[in-house]
């Protein structure tokens, strides 16, 4: 029986075919077609561009509207709570299970998740500890941190040893370190224990350290399925250009050497570097034109409109 | 802090067998209601009393009376003082002592029970996000809901129903298992049995729709009492005798609970008094409350809020 959860060891973690899911009138996803083999895949896109919702659809939460997927070989909206036994679900918001300890949070996770007792104790220790909350397991989740919060997310996620793990904006609300440590968590879960793990996120730096390949949305649709890689050797860089000299010249003469000219006022533009082009370019193009380049700074573009850029989204 | 990767590895073991997640809700529900309840010990002791009280009276007065009846020849006037009181009469299990202590003496425990404990039950989940962290494990929403449900019917039977069936069981052991008696207590309990679960169904699906209508179980207790004692009050007696007529009552959650529960017993006193108003109707405004309460539970339940 190839629906059978358990048949599904070498089916692509996530399959997806012409997916279409609606809130009411307003469509989240639509016609998202993908196949993800598994390891670690980064869901990129800007705020509303559905990868929530991608994830509540994988897990049943949210009903299909149209087309078919499958996860880990079943298909959705079938086998759901046998599906879900093998899923771990780290949600973006702030949550907790009412008047618990971190550990009995977690040892309830485990028990909601069909561990016998004594397995679902021990797996709360196990990865309490692994999640470093070992010091403070026996605290209310309450009085917890938003860092020690997105750990015990974690830890309630991991407790019944997941195949696949979805973690959506993991590192919301982390400082640096924090942050850090919460991508190395990831990391070693998606690279040394052979976990599939699916992690949404609006920040590309999170996805470039932890995934190997990207998947991107972008209002509900999908832009791009690629590797890490391939999306950074597309990537341009962004500069603000003031000068003082005729600007149609300057305008001209970048372009002419293969610049991308984006947005132009009195004495100033914006250019669009590639990766493989100097910035020195800049510098001969303003020789050409006789003009004197007053400013030369980068641009700090959001790394995801940079990326949809990139990707033909505008 | 240094992560260390010391303690993760992987759980090896069989995933088929069903997720008992109802009964873990409850677990874990009665456990957490009962830590709150004593957390203040005063409160719980004065809880337990109040809620216990009554049986643990009646258990000794049936104990007293046995032991004075037994023992006639040295305490004879005694226990002909004690029948005269008529107190052995009020705690023997009878149609109408049982449905005195569900629908008189143990009304007001239960409904303080249902604040305290059923106004949070889904309210503080709605809260604190719980319920996607719920829904997103292998369990559906009926599981949840029955489960939520288990719990506040747990502690409504503890003070309810099971005091019941022991005085019953009680009277029984005292009375040394005669065939007639014994007979008719067995048709008592089953009776009670019956009632018991109207009773505890109907108050546990009501408070928990009440629950899941708000985020905070201050809120939800506000409006459970004030749904109470808005409508109980207007159709107080005394009011309904004198200005409304008899069908207005089927507004009424105590009146229904109490007629049904009267018909189910066989108490004829009571359903005289309610002879304006047929046992069906009654029984049928319950039904309408519970399915009304079920569908805000259904809507409520979601594990994605939807705002449009």
């Amino acid at each position: 029986m190839t629906d059978a959860p358990g048949a599904s060891s070498a089916a692509p973690v996530l399959e997806l075919d012409g997916v279409e899911v609606r809130y009411g009138k307003h469509s989240a996803l639509s016609d998202v077609s993908v196949s993800i083999q598994g390891g670690a895949v980064g869901l990129l896109g800007p705020n509303g561009a559905g990868k929530s919702s991608l994830i509540k659809t994988m897990l049943d939460l949210v009903p299909l509207h149209r087309g078919t997927a499958r996860v880990l070989g079943v298909p959705v909206g079938r086998h759901s709570a046998l599906l879900r036994r093998r899923i771990g679900y780290m949600q973006e918001r702030d949550a907790a299970f009412p008047g618990m300890t971190g550990f009995q949070a977690t040892w309830y996770a485990g028990r909601l998740s069909g561990m016998p007792d004594a397995d679902a104790r021990r797996r709360a220790h196990e990865v309490l500890l692994f999640a470093g909350m070992e010091e403070a397991r026996y605290r209310l989740v309450s009085t917890y941190s938003t860092g020690m919060r997105q750990r015990i997310k974690l830890a309630q996620a991991l407790v019944h040893d997941p195949d696949l793990l979805f973690l959506d904006e993991p590192t919301n609300g982390l400082d640096p370190q924090g942050r850090s440590e919460m991508l190395e968590l990831v990391r070693t879960l998606a690279v040394d224990k052979g976990i599939h793990v699916i992690l949404s996120s609006h920040l590309l730096r999170d996805v470039e350290e932890v995934c190997n390949s990207v998947v991107v949305l972008r209002g509900g649709r999908m832009v791009r399925h690629a590797s890490v890689e391939e999306l950074q050797a597309a990537t341009e860089d962004a500069y603000q250009v003031v000068i003082s000299g005729s600007m149609d010249d300057f305008r001209a003469a970048c372009q002419g050497l293969g610049l991308t000219v984006r947005e132009v006022k009195e004495t100033q533009l914006e250019l669009m570097l590639k990766p493989q082009v100097s910035v020195r370019t800049v510098f001969e193009a303003a020789l050409k034109s006789r003009a004197i380049i007053r400013r030369l700074a980068p641009v700090r573009v959001s790394l995801e409109d940079a990326l949809i850029d990139v990707l033909g989204g505008r | 802090m240094v992560i260390h990767d010391r303690s993760y590895a992987r759980w090896e073991s069989d995933r088929s067998k069903p997720v008992r997640a109802t009964w873990v809700i409850m677990d874990r529900g009665v456990t957490t209601a009962f830590a709150q309840i004593f957390k203040r010990k005063l409160l719980g002791q004065l809880l337990s009393f109040w809620a216990f009280g009554p049986f643990l009276f009646a258990v000794g007065l049936l104990y007293a009376g046995f032991y004075l009846r037994s023992n006639q020849e040295s305490f004879g006037d005694a226990f002909a003082a004690l029948q005269q009181t008529d107190l052995l009469a009020q705690v023997t299990p009878s149609a109408q002592t049982v449905w005195q202590y569900f629908m008189e003496v143990q009304i007001w425990v239960c409904l303080v029970i249902t604040v305290v404990v059923g106004a949070g039950l889904i309210a503080e989940d709605r809260r604190v996000n719980a319920l996607e962290m719920y829904l997103s494990r292998p369990l559906a929403v009926w599981q949840y809901v029955l489960g939520k449900l288990a719990i506040i019917a747990f502690f409504l039977a503890l003070v309810t129903v099971i005091p019941v069936c022991l005085l019953i069981t009680l009277q029984a052991f005292l009375d040394g298992f005669e065939a007639e008696e014994t007979a008719r207590l067995a048709d008592l309990m089953l009776r009670s049995v019956v009632v018991g679960a109207l009773y505890v169904g109907v108050l546990s699906i009501l408070i928990l729709a009440v629950s899941a209508l708000s985020r905070r179980a201050r809120n939800a207790s506000i409006l459970w009492v004030g749904l109470i004692v808005m409508v109980e009050g207007v159709l107080s007696s005394n009011l309904q005798a004198n200005f409304l007529s008899p069908s207005t009552q089927l507004m009424s959650l105590y009146f229904n609970l109490s007629h049904c529960a009267a018909w189910v017993l066989g108490n004829e006193t009571v359903l005289a008094a309610n002879a304006g108003v047929s046992v069906g109707d009654s029984a049928m405004v319950l039904g309408a409350w519970c399915a009304l309460a079920l569908t805000v539970l259904l809507r409520r339940i979601r594990p994605v809020e939807i705002v449009a």
